[in-house]
Formats: C-alpha cells, sequence, structure tokens
C-alpha cells in the first residue's frame, strides 16, 4: 500500500504542483510556486530513484519477491508478467472502447519516472540560479511541474488513450516553454515550428493508435501485446478478417498490408516526430530558444526520447513487422550520422548539443530498430543524465558569460568557471562512450558500446540495415568526439577572447535585465548542485545499471516489458562479436579526439579559416544540409501557395457569388428602387393613374371585353 | 343631330384627360394641380349624370351631388394645407415639393 501512495504522488504531485503553481501564483507568489514545484518534483524524484534502486537490486533476488507480492497485494491480475497496474478511475468507456486513468508499473516506467522525476527536480533547483531575473518565475515553474505531469502520465500509461493525452500535454507544454519569452520574435517562431512539425508526426501517431483499435478491438496494452506475444486469434472490428494477430492483412491506399507493419509504421512516424528523427528533426535545432533548463529537461532528457520509449514499449509489434522496424534502423542510423555532421560545423554551443541529441536519438532509435530495445532503453537511460550535465553546463557557461551563446566569442573561460568547466569535462567524456573495452567508462561507454555490439551482432544475423546502421554508428561515434571536444576547446581553452557586444545579435540580451558586462563567472551554488549530481550520474549510471539493463539480468529486470521474439538473440549475441568491434568505437573516439585537439586546441585558427574558406561540405554542414532552405522552399511556400489560392478562390467564388453577390444586388437594386421615389407628386399621381388603368384593363379584359 | 350617351361620354373623357395632363405636364403650380383634380371629378360627374339621365335611374344623380360635396370639401382641405405649406416653406412650386425623394 505504502508502494501505491509513493508511486500514486510521484505521478500525481507535479500535477498538483503546477496546478498550485499556476493557479495560485498571485496568492503565494513567486518565491511560493518555486517551492511548491521544486520541493514536491524533487521529493518525487528522491523516491522514484528509491524505486529504482529497491526493483534493481530485487531482480533476480529476495526483493523480485517483494515485487511480485506488490502485485498480488492489490488484487490485480496482472495482464501480463511484471505488470502492475494502480487504476486511478474509467476515463471513458463506450463499447469495446475502454480507456482507464491508471498508472501502469513495470521496468519501463520506473526506469522512465526515475529518469524524468530525478531530472526535473535537478532541472526545477537549476532553475532557481538560471531563472533569477527573470519576472515570470511562477509561470516558468507551473510549466516546467506540468511538462513533468504530462510526461509521467505518458510513460505510466496502460492504454494508447493515456499515453496520447500525455503526448499532446508534453507537447503543450514544450510549445509554452519554448516560446516563454513570448516577447520576442524567434522563440515564437520557434514554438510554433515545434508544434507544427509535432502535428505531422502526432497524425501518424493517432492513425496507428485507430489502427489499433480498428485490429484489435482495444486501445489498451495488455490486451492488445499479448495477442501479438501470444499469436491469439483477432477478430478485427472492420477492415479485415479474423485471423491470428500476426498474420492480420489490412487494405491501406489500395494496398494489402499486414497490419502489425501499419501499425508500426504508423506509431513510428509519431516517435519520429516527438524525437526529431531525420525528416521531422527541424524542430529541435529551433527549440533551443527555449531557457536552457528546458533545453535540458525536455529537448534532451526527457520529451524527446518519448519516441524510443514508444517503440520499446509496443516490441512485441516491432518483432512481428520486419518492415516496420527496419525502416527505424535506418531512420535512426541516417539521423545518428547526419545530426553528428551537422553539429560539426555549429557555433551557438546549444545549438551543438542539440544536434548532439538528435544524432543519440538516432542511436537509440536503430538499437530499437535492429531489436535491441534493451540498449536503446539503456542508452535512453544514460544519456538523459550526461546529455542534462551537458545542457545545464551550457546554460552556467551562458549564465556566467553574460547571455553569450556563440562559441567564437567564447574561450579561455576554464579559468573563471573551473566547477563548470570539470562538470562539462565529465559530460563530454561520458557522451562519447570514452572507456576501456572490457574495464571500465563512463556511462556513455556501456551504453552506446552495447548499442554497437548488439547492432554487429545483428548485422551477423542477417537483420535489415544492421550492418549499415553499424558503420553510420561508428563514423557518427568518431564525428560526436570531434565535435563535442571542440564544443570543450572553443569554450573552455585558448586565449580569453575579448568581451564581443554587438546589441543587434539575436541571443544578446536572453532576458529583460542587464547584467554589468565584465568577465565570466562561476554559476551560483543552487546551479552547480544540480550539475555535480548529474556529474555523478552521468559517470556512474551506466557502470551500475549494465548487468540490469542489457546485462547478465536483463530478463529478470525487463521482466517481460520488453519483449523479444525467441529467434531475437542479438542482447545475449554481442559478447560473441569479433574482438575489434569492441575496440573500434574507442578508436575513433580516440581519432575524434586527436582531430579536434589539433585544430582547436594547438592550431585553434584552422578551424575558423576552413569556416571561412568554406568548402562545399563545410557549407552543406553548417547550413543543416539546407534543410529548412528545402522545406521553406517546397513546404511552406507549397501551403502557403495552396492557402492563397483557396483563399482568392473563397473571396471571389464562393464569397462572390453567395453572400457578396447577395449583398452587392440587393444594395445595388434597392438604390435603383430609391431612385424612384423622386418625391414629385406627379410622378406619384403618374403611378397611381397608370396602375389604375393597367389594373382597369385587366379586369376588363378578363370580364370577357367589351362583349 | 340627336344627342346619344356617346356625346356626353367623349366631352367627359376629353375633360379627364385635361385633368390627368395638367397633373403631369404642370411643373410650376400645386393650385393649378387641384384645379386639375377638379376637372376629373367633374368629368366623373358628367358621366354619372349622362348615365343616369340615359338609363332613366335617379342613382346616378344622387352620387353626382355626393361628389360635388367631396370636391368642395377636398378643395377647401387641400387648400388650407397648401396656405399652410406656403408658411411654412414660402414656396409652392411643384418643382420644390420633393422631401419624400429617396
Amino acid at each position: 500500500m505504502l508502494f501505491e501512495k509513493a508511486i500514486e504522488f510521484i505521478v500525481l504531485g507535479p500535477g498538483l504542483a503546477a496546478l498550485v503553481a499556476g493557479l495560485l501564483q498571485r496568492f503565494i507568489g513567486d518565491r511560493g510556486a518555486m517551492v511548491v514545484t521544486t520541493g514536491i518534483v524533487l521529493m518525487a524524484g528522491i523516491l522514484s530513484l528509491y524505486q529504482l534502486f529497491a526493483y534493481a537490486a530485487g531482480v533476480g533476488g529476495a526483493g523480485h519477491v517483494e515485487h511480485a507480492s506488490l502485485a498480488a497485494d492489490t488484487g490485480h491480475a496482472a495482464s501480463y508478467v511484471g505488470q502492475h497496474v494502480i487504476k486511478l478511475f474509467t476515463w471513458m468507456e463506450v463499447g469495446q472502447f475502454k480507456a482507464d486513468w491508471a498508472i501502469r508499473v513495470d521496468a519501463m516506467s520506473i526506469v522512465m519516472m526515475a529518469v524524468i522525476t530525478s531530472v526535473s527536480g535537478l532541472v526545477h533547483l537549476y532553475s532557481w540560479g538560471y531563472m533569477q531575473d527573470d519576472p515570470h518565475k511562477a509561470r516558468f515553474f507551473a510549466y516546467l511541474s506540468l511538462f513533468t505531469f504530462a510526461m509521467l502520465m505518458l510513460v505510466t500509461a496502460d492504454n494508447f488513450i493515456q499515453l496520447f493525452f500525455g503526448w499532446e500535454g508534453v507537447g503543450l507544454a514544450s510549445y509554452l516553454l519554448i516560446g516563454f519569452w513570448y516577447h520576442k520574435d524567434a522563440p515564437n517562431d520557434a514554438a510554433i515550428k515545434a508544434f507544427v512539425t509535432n502535428r505531422v508526426g502526432d497524425f501518424g501517431l493517432a492513425l496507428g493508435i485507430m489502427a489499433v483499435f480498428l485490429v484489435f478491438g482495444s486501445v489498451e496494452f495488455a490486451p492488445v501485446l499479448s495477442a501479438i506475444k501470444e499469436n491469439a486469434e483477432v477478430v478485427p472490428l472492420a477492415l479485415a478478417e479474423a485471423g491470428p494477430a500476426r498474420d492480420i492483412i489490412v487494405p491501406f491506399l489500395n494496398w494489402d498490408i499486414p497490419a502489425l507493419e501499419l501499425i508500426g509504421v504508423l506509431l513510428f512516424i509519431g516517435a519520429m516526430g516527438k524525437s526529431a528523427q531525420f525528416f521531422l528533426h527541424v524542430w529541435l535545432p529551433d527549440a533551443m530558444e527555449g531557457p536552457t533548463p528546458v533545453s535540458a529537461l525536455i529537448h534532451a532528457a526527457t520529451m524527446v526520447t518519448a519516441g524510443v520509449y514508444l517503440v520499446c514499449l509496443v516490441s512485441p509489434i516491432y518483432e512481428y513487422a520486419p518492415f516496420a522496424a527496419s525502416m527505424i534502423a535506418l531512420v535512426g542510423a541516417v539521423t545518428a550520422l547526419y545530426a553528428a555532421t551537422v553539429g560539426m560545423a555549429q557555433n551557438d554551443i546549444k545549438r551543438v548539443i542539440a544536434y548532439s541529441t538528435c544524432s543519440q536519438l538516432g542511436y537509440m532509435f536503430f538499437a530499437a530498430g535492429i531489436g535491441a530495445y534493451e540498449a536503446a532503453m539503456f542508452h535512453l537511460f544514460t544519456h538523459a543524465f550526461f546529455k542534462a550535465l551537458l545542457f545545464l553546463g551550457a546554460g552556467a557557461v551562458i549564465h556566467g558569460a553574460h547571455h553569450e551563446q556563440d562559441m567564437r566569442n567564447m574561450g579561455g573561460f576554464a579559468r573563471y568557471m573551473p566547477l563548470t568547466y570539470g562538470a562539462m569535462l565529465i559530460g563530454t567524456v561520458a557522451i562519447i562512450g570514452l572507456g576501456i573495452p572490457h574495464v571500465w567508462g563512463l556511462s556513455g561507454f556501456f551504453s552506446k558500446d552495447a548499442i554497437i555490439e548488439t547492432t554487429f551482432a545483428a548485422g551477423m544475423n542477417g537483420v535489415a540495415f544492421a550492418q549499415l546502421a553499424f558503420w553510420f554508428g561508428i563514423v557518427a561515434a568518431l564525428l560526436t568526439s570531434f565535435y563535442s571536444w571542440r564544443l570543450i576547446y572553443m569554450t573552455f581553452h585558448g586565449p580569453r577572447a575579448e568581451p564581443h557586444h554587438d546589441e543587434a545579435h539575436a541571443h544578446d540580451d536572453d532576458d529583460a535585465h542587464h547584467h554589468h558586462h565584465g568577465d565570466p563567472h562561476e554559476s551560483p551554488m543552487v546551479m552547480l548542485i544540480p550539475l555535480g549530481l548529474l556529474s555523478i550520474g552521468a559517470a556512474f549510471a551506466g557502470w551500475f545499471f549494465y548487468d540490469a539493463f542489457v546485462g547478465h539480468d536483463y530478463k529478470a529486470f525487463w521482466d517481460g516489458a520488453i519483449y523479444t521474439a525467441s529467434d531475437n538473440t542479438v542482447l545475449k549475441d554481442k559478447y560473441n562479436v569479433p574482438e575489434w568491434v569492441f575496440w573500434a568505437p574507442l578508436i575513433v573516439t580516440v581519432t575524434g579526439f586527436v582531430i579536434a585537439t589539433f585544430t582547436y586546441l594547438f592550431n585553434r585558427g584552422i578551424g575558423a579559416t576552413i569556416a571561412k574558406n568554406g568548402g562545399p561540405l563545410h557549407g552543406l554542414f553548417a547550413n543543416k544540409w539546407y534543410f529548412d532552405e528545402l522545406y521553406n522552399a517546397t513546404l511552406v511556400r507549397g501551403s502557403a501557395w495552396l492557402g492563397d489560392m483557396f483563399k482568392t478562390g473563397d473571396k471571389k467564388v464562393v464569397d462572390g457569388v453567395g453572400p457578396d453577390g447577395v449583398a452587392a444586388l440587393v444594395r445595388w437594386s434597392s438604390r435603383r428602387l430609391s431612385a424612384m421615389h423622386t418625391g414629385y407628386l406627379y410622378h406619384y399621381a403618374f403611378v397611381i393613374i397608370g396602375a389604375a388603368l393597367v389594373f382597369g384593363a385587366i379586369l376588363f379584359w378578363r370580364s370577357g371585353g367589351a362583349g | 343631330m340627336d344627342l346619344t350617351i356617346n356625346h356626353f361620354l367623349t366631352v367627359s373623357a376629353i375633360l379627364f384627360t385635361i385633368g390627368v395632363v395638367g397633373i403631369f405636364v404642370n411643373r410650376k403650380n400645386i393650385i393649378v394641380i387641384l384645379m386639375a383634380i377638379e376637372l376629373i371629378l367633374l368629368s366623373v360627374n358628367i358621366n354619372l349624370v349622362a348615365f343616369s339621365v340615359f338609363s332613366g335611374t335617379i342613382e346616378g344623380q344622387i352620387f353626382a351631388m355626393l361628389v360635388l360635396t367631396v370636391a368642395a370639401a377636398e378643395a377647401a382641405v387641400g387648400l388650407a394645407i397648401l396656405v399652410v405649406y406656403f408658411r411654412n416653406r414660402g414656396d409652392i412650386s411643384v418643382e420644390s415639393v420633393d422631401l419624400m425623394k429617396g
């Protein structure tokens, strides 16, 4: 019972905090709103971390029994192994369509809850310092808590409808927070771009959920997923013949395709939008217009990983949808490489990290696509810590450098902010996955190498696109190392750049307040503590949880929350890959490090020279492969043209004939009619007499004429 | 030459037409309009009396008396209005009476 209360507090507490801070801010003030939200979310973070540790510690041991007994405790028949659902109340029930508000507790949601609430708690705390001078602190903290609540609803849903609620909730919170500084143009534009791009993905997700309902007659995870696992007989509501779950064929746009493939692709389109995968990635870099704590929480650690979470959650679907899975692998691999190339040529410190996020999400996706869902979740888990650390570190740099974000105007900051420098170093070493194979490394080493190895193993097993994904992953690892060190060198090393203040520069006055311009300075304690705690996570999370997530205990840990078909053995095969595969990531990482050190530490001019001479390749990377231009030329202009066409058609044809035409006719005819009223007596008399004559003639004629 | 009813009706029609044309063609004076109306009513009276005589009944002549009465009353009222109108506007030319213009 205590366990249930704790879980309920973790999920519902942030929602309550958001309500209090958002609606009662007049009464409790900024300080009250900050205390309430930060306090509750931090408490939820501690509780959920405790749950994660207790769960992980119990796996395969005495604790596991405790977990199982908890499920029995509440009298819920666990629908599938390891699942424990706290039903809050029924949301809607129409015939077979049934959706509850519920909290699903299994390995997946415990991991996600721990990530979300712990990072969110630290971001709340960090924001005390970062948003110190902002006039709308209560609103900011209310949004942060609202986001946390929506994200928790997403990961604890036991049906697709609640998941969709959370999905849209985080989208809303993301929109509100990107556009938090609404008095400037760029954040508003970025917020709209994020929202519109996500609509594309969400449309796919919604179609996917509808397809699930049509085929399986339910939107609850348990019946749908267990039907696929057991290949049970399914009677679709429409479209298709009854049959075993994996063999159902549905018509779609004149094709007959397997239902699982259709559902898999549609759900993945939703995941692509939320997780900024290739083609739908354009919103993520622009989302950096939001405050930096938001970038750390939403656009690095949690919301953007919702797509990965969704794919792993419905793993049974992808296990039996090879085409959809290979599409995930391909898109993930391309994104990993693409974003890494762009990240090399960016100069805005936050955009570098944003592309890095995009690239790491690509890793997670291709891992999931080749069947290593556990490795994807593991990378999601460790990535949350080191990426939040990097973002918060970048925030500390920006804060300390008086809202300067252009790395070309930085340099030599290590002297002024040694603690931030240290934290950023840990984050960098973690993200590039530096570590000695078979021995030890920081968390990125464990999770990224797990992905690389499983992908290679999958390639040996003949999984589609696995070999491609492996090589893309290796090259992306080289680029990751390069641009991460480039960031460190440009920011913290070298000569102190002259304070460069161009008032017209978009990022110069991040806020309404004006600092005195001077040397960069270290951030306050309230910002350094989250950096320190995240550094611990970034350093040790991989090592600590390796066995549980992808190592020897993985079956017991995931406990059915992630399903893999019996012929999918990539997680075990990763021990059997050739020795060079273990060493390849280390070699490319060190190579990237050496190149970056040579170019940006010892010969600082080279990077700028390359950028100035601007070969075609640099232009391609610096301009993000011209995706914005392409979309602008095709989609934006196209829809503007279409809209203009319809606007003209509507005005000229529909309105012209309809309301406007009738109005013009009435006005014209009444003007004519009123012109007949001359006011002259003899005109009236003439009409009267004329009318009398006409009527008389008619009567005369009708009565039979003179005869 | 015998006097037939057609002669009376012809005179009446001529008078009626003069009255109607008087209303339309006259652009100067409202008093002329009143006189034209008077002509129209008289043409009607000639009709009534002629029909009465030729059909040997008395009702037509009684109607003619009624019409005369009404015409007298109408002339009195019309002239009274005209006087008042002249007091207010200082002008009774037909051209200037166009307050009802749309």
